[in-house]
């Protein structure tokens, strides 16, 4: 990927993976590494951030006999994602606006 | 390299932060390993230990101890904030602990290898980075001595050169304006103390610093006992009464306040200098005495230098 992706971005990424579905640590990782280029030791210090400031809580649950922590989101991470999200689109017509000269009437 | 080595070796690189925060990423990891079921590809991504640690660490050890400015708390609030017990406030792997002014009648301050930073406040508080929390005692006990310790002895990593990850443990002590106690005691180990100018009063106590550095500004004793085993220790203030002065191999001066005519010493030095106001006394084996006064420094003088400087 040519272009880099700041860490808000990677934040909202990472919130929208966990709302979709209760999911895990090697799978949120795989997920992101699909449309972004991080690096795999990345993503652990933005759950463990994330989970810190309360946008994401984790709960365990047995799986093929042993315990796999899950991730979810929170209402506050709710609330951060939507803001993003809001942002993002702002951002992105912006770009998109002077990128591809789609002008605005 | 097996997946216990990789994230045993892991461990230890992180030991810096809080057991917590150390348990919580092995589980992330073991638990990361178990699902990409590719040992040796996760190995690859995830780069060496080492390299993971950092990222780990830079992440949450990075904020360091900054000498935050004493006039950003200047309200007169502190007395109705404050209980007599410990407040916690506790992010990532930083500690916080505070005490008011009038419930501490001693004070007591153990740092092992750290690097300490002592500035003034409106009341007694703790700030630690890097120090895993049951390494840090931090309480005001029954006789109103609040006693804050590093019992961490010794930790691998400050002592290694080669390893960019090194995270020296960071602790900024704010001491109130004016504050007086009975008996006051501060020790170092293998660390680094240094302060803002205090006005910090004591009845009697005692200094110690083994291999470190020390440099205290605004200290006014009565009588305080020094030593200094291969350290650098540089005091200005006041010492009042018979002062006990020891000196291994290190380098002890004190600028101190006073009458230098109500001051007296003996000097017993093996192989080191002595200097008192400008009478400079070095040599093997030589014992000095002068007439005793109401203040007096006994000192040890081993192979070390101790320089004391009195004037109004």
């Amino acid at each position: 990927m040519v272009f880099t992706a700041g860490s808000a971005l990677l934040d909202a990424v990472v919130l929208s993976v966990v709302s979709l579905e209760g999911t895990y640590g090697y799978k949120i990782t795989q997920d992101v590494r699909k449309i972004m280029d991080v690096s795999e030791s990345t993503l652990y210090p933005v759950l463990r951030r994330l989970q810190k400031d309360g946008y994401l809580e984790t709960y365990d649950m047995e799986f093929q006999g042993r315990n796999r922590r899950y991730y979810k989101i929170t209402s506050n991470g709710m609330i951060l994602l939507d803001k993003y999200r809001s942002e993002w689109v702002l951002f992105r017509n912006g770009v998109d606006d002077i990128l591809l000269g789609r002008h605005e009437s | 390299m097996t997946r216990e080595e990789y994230l045993n070796e892991l461990k230890s690189s992180i030991m810096s932060l809080t057991s917590d925060e150390q348990a919580e990423a092995i589980q992330y990891y073991s638990d990361y390993f178990e699902e990409a079921g590719d040992d040796e590809k996760v190995m690859r991504e995830l780069g060496s230990p080492e390299e993971l640690s950092k990222t780990i660490i830079e992440k949450f050890a990075n904020a360091l101890v900054d000498t935050k400015s004493a006039d950003s708390d200047n309200e007169d609030d502190s007395d109705n904030n404050d209980k007599g017990s410990a407040d916690y406030k506790r992010s990532i792997d930083a500690l916080y602990f505070e005490f008011a002014k009038k419930d501490v009648k001693n004070l007591s301050m153990d740092f092992g290898a750290a690097e300490v930073v002592l500035i003034e406040g409106d009341k007694y508080s703790i700030e630690t980075r890097g120090l895993p929390e049951e390494a840090i005692n931090c309480y005001l006990n029954k006789e109103g001595t609040l006693v804050i310790s590093n019992t961490r002895r010794f930790n691998l990593n400050f002592w290694s050169h080669n390893r960019r990850s090194r995270i020296v443990p960071r602790v900024l002590v704010t001491l109130p304006k004016n504050a007086a106690v009975e008996k006051f005691r501060i020790a170092i180990g293998a660390g680094k103390l240094t302060t803002r100018t205090l006005s910090f009063k004591c009845n009697s106590g005692n200094i110690d610093v083994g291999a470190g550095n020390m440099i205290l500004d605004g200290i006014f004793g009565g009588r305080l006992d020094m030593r200094c085993g291969m350290g650098n220790f540089e005091f200005n203030g006041s010492v009042t009464g018979l002062v006990n002065l020891d000196c291994g191999m290190g380098s002890v001066r004190l600028n101190l306040k006073g009458n230098p005519e109500s001051y007296s010493y003996d000097a017993k030095v093996s192989l080191g200098d002595f200097c008192f106001n400008d009478e400079k006394k070095s040599g093997v084996c030589k014992i000095y005495n002068n007439q005793k006064k109401e203040n007096h420094f006994s000192v040890n003088c081993g192979m070390g230098s101790v320089s004391i400087k009195i004037s109004e």
